[in-house]
């Protein structure tokens, strides 16, 4: 996403701040703002209005040798950019927003706790309270940064994308899907839902015109529980059988390969047979590289993995599903280093190949393909889209997260300290190289 | 061109240069927007509002730094 330009970003196009929102410009900007709301500027030059603006904004200006003004940063930030990041002061000061204050202090959106309860016990610790301050600040400074203010989904972009105001200072109800939802959620979610990788469609339910909220029903600002170890624990995630309800019945395919249904007992997920491939990381993130441009830095790939769901959380919503699609989320034992903590002792204690939710949906894919080309998809021919056998056998193996996969793959994610480990902390996902009994029959 | 014609060309391309340089800085003016009749001269007197809605000022005053740390919210 190309970032706004310098003035686009704080400017409001109409003739008082009232046109735009009435509410919230009764409160007045210095009230969540802070800084000096009336200046008076010695004449109309540049230099003079550059002074009155850092009276107004309470921030320093700088004199050139021949008393030129020029831009100085704030030594003392005297205005707030964001105020959302006191909400509890700025959003409910006069008890406006008081309940979604509350909440939004433990949501997922704020606190990312799936992600705090994996680096917990890879770095050895039970829970994310018992971790030591070290890694807290560095998860603050890095990952907490941009997840997420009030204001970064309701006013302006996220400071991911550099920020800029969405529409005029409007406050928004519902976030923009490119500008709120996708600025943070573009690589992994945008890139799938919008088609962006080479050879994919959009989602279907993109291309029916359906935005995020659409299945995304869920509080997103929380319910106020603070035990998370998953996002997939969040009450009300979307399902895909909230309205594909009767699908189990629909088809020879799904009559065989839906969770508990038919006379495969172990069952698929809906992204096994109806997502296409989907953004993989093959190395970390962390210390800065995300967006450093260093081609050594942080590297992405798209692929397509079907591999064991482990059922390691216990309330997930897939738990009867056998075979789930897997993401590819490298961790390594160093991989926090720039935070000033050296080893995470346990990384290997659980997949690196995590469940994951494509968004690039489409009725027919490559594991499809047999009901384009042969919509009575008969007894006789179902199995040669995916299982390993027959004339597809080796586009086929592909699809499927195995352990020779993994053998081969060890070399190229970096900064892995004993490679085998990273074999091992994957093996309960992978698939055997014995194929399943289910895999090669029909 | 001689030498000395040359040198005289360079001369008086300096000249004009400094004085349409001095000239732009000069004209480097805005309308005010509100003129404080309390004020004597040009004083102006600025709101949040007198900036923020006039796109000529922010593109005039906003640079990179000052728009980055004055954006709502982000």
């Amino acid at each position: 996403m190309a970032p706004l330009e310098p003035y686009a970003k704080v400017f409001i196009d109409a003739d008082s701040y009232a046109e735009v929102d009435p509410n919230h410009a009764a409160v007045g900007c210095v009230t969540c703002h802070g800084g000096v709301d009336q200046v008076v500027a010695a004449s109309g030059s540049r230099d003079d209005l550059w002074v009155a603006m850092a009276a107004a904004h309470q921030f320093e200006v700088r004199y050139t040798s021949n008393g030129r003004v020029i831009r100085e940063k704030p030594a003392v930030k005297g205005i707030t950019r964001d105020p959302s990041t006191q909400p509890e002061l700025n959003c409910n000061g006069t008890g406006c927003h008081a309940q979604i204050v509350d909440l939004h202090a433990t949501s997922m959106h704020s606190q990312l706790w799936g992600e705090k309860a994996k680096i917990a016990l890879r770095a050895g610790y039970e829970s994310w309270e018992d971790c030591p301050e070290l890694l807290k600040e560095g998860h603050a400074r890095e990952c907490s940064s941009c997840h997420a203010t009030c204001g970064q989904c309701h006013v302006s972009r996220p400071t991911s994308v550099k920020g800029g105001l969405l529409d005029s200072h409007r406050f928004k109800r519902t976030p923009d899907i490119e500008n709120n939802c996708t600025a943070c959620h573009g690589s992994r979610v945008g890139n799938d839902y919008n088609g962006h990788h080479e050879g994919n469609r959009p989602d279907v339910h993109n291309e029916l015109g359906f935005d995020c909220f659409f299945c995304h029903q869920e509080n997103l600002h929380g319910d106020g529980r603070t035990d998370y170890t998953s996002r997939y624990e969040v009450e009300g995630m979307p399902r895909c059988t909230n309205c594909h309800s009767l699908a189990a019945e629909d088809n020879l395919f799904h009559a065989y390969h839906w969770p508990g249904e038919g006379s495969m007992e172990e069952g698929l997920s809906c992204t096994v047979c109806h997502s296409q491939p989907y953004t993989n990381c093959l190395n970390c993130h962390s210390g800065g590289v995300w967006n450093s441009g260093d081609p050594e830095g942080y590297s992405e790939y798209t692929d397509f993995r079907i591999g064991r769901n482990t059922g390691a959380i216990s309330t997930h919503p897939v738990e009867h599903e056998e075979w789930v699609t897997v993401r590819h989320i490298p961790v390594i034992k160093d991989g926090f280093r720039e935070w000033g903590w050296p080893s995470l002792q346990n990384w290997s204690s659980f997949a690196t190949w995590e469940y994951s939710s494509p968004h690039n949906i489409q009725r027919f894919t490559p594991q499809t393909a047999v009901a384009l080309s042969n919509p009575a998809y008969s007894m006789g021919d179902c199995w040669m889209s995916c299982h390993v056998q027959g004339p597809h056998e080796e586009a086929n193996a592909r699809r499927f997260l195995w352990l020779s996969h993994l053998d081969s793959l060890k070399s190229s994610v970096t900064g892995l300290e004993d490679p085998d480990e990273y074999v091992r902390a994957n093996r309960a996902t992978a698939v055997d190289d014995s194929i399943t009994r289910y895999w090669n029959r029909h | 061109m001689t030498t000395s014609a040359f040198s005289q060309a360079w001369w008086r391309l300096l000249l004009w240069g400094s004085l349409f340089a001095a000239l732009q800085q000069g004209c480097e003016r805005i309308d005010p927007i509100t003129a404080d009749p309390a004020s004597s001269g040009d004083a102006v007197t600025l709101s949040c509002e007198s900036c923020h809605t006039n796109r000529d000022y922010l593109r005039l005053l906003a640079v990179e730094e000052a728009a980055s740390e004055s954006a709502g919210g982000g």
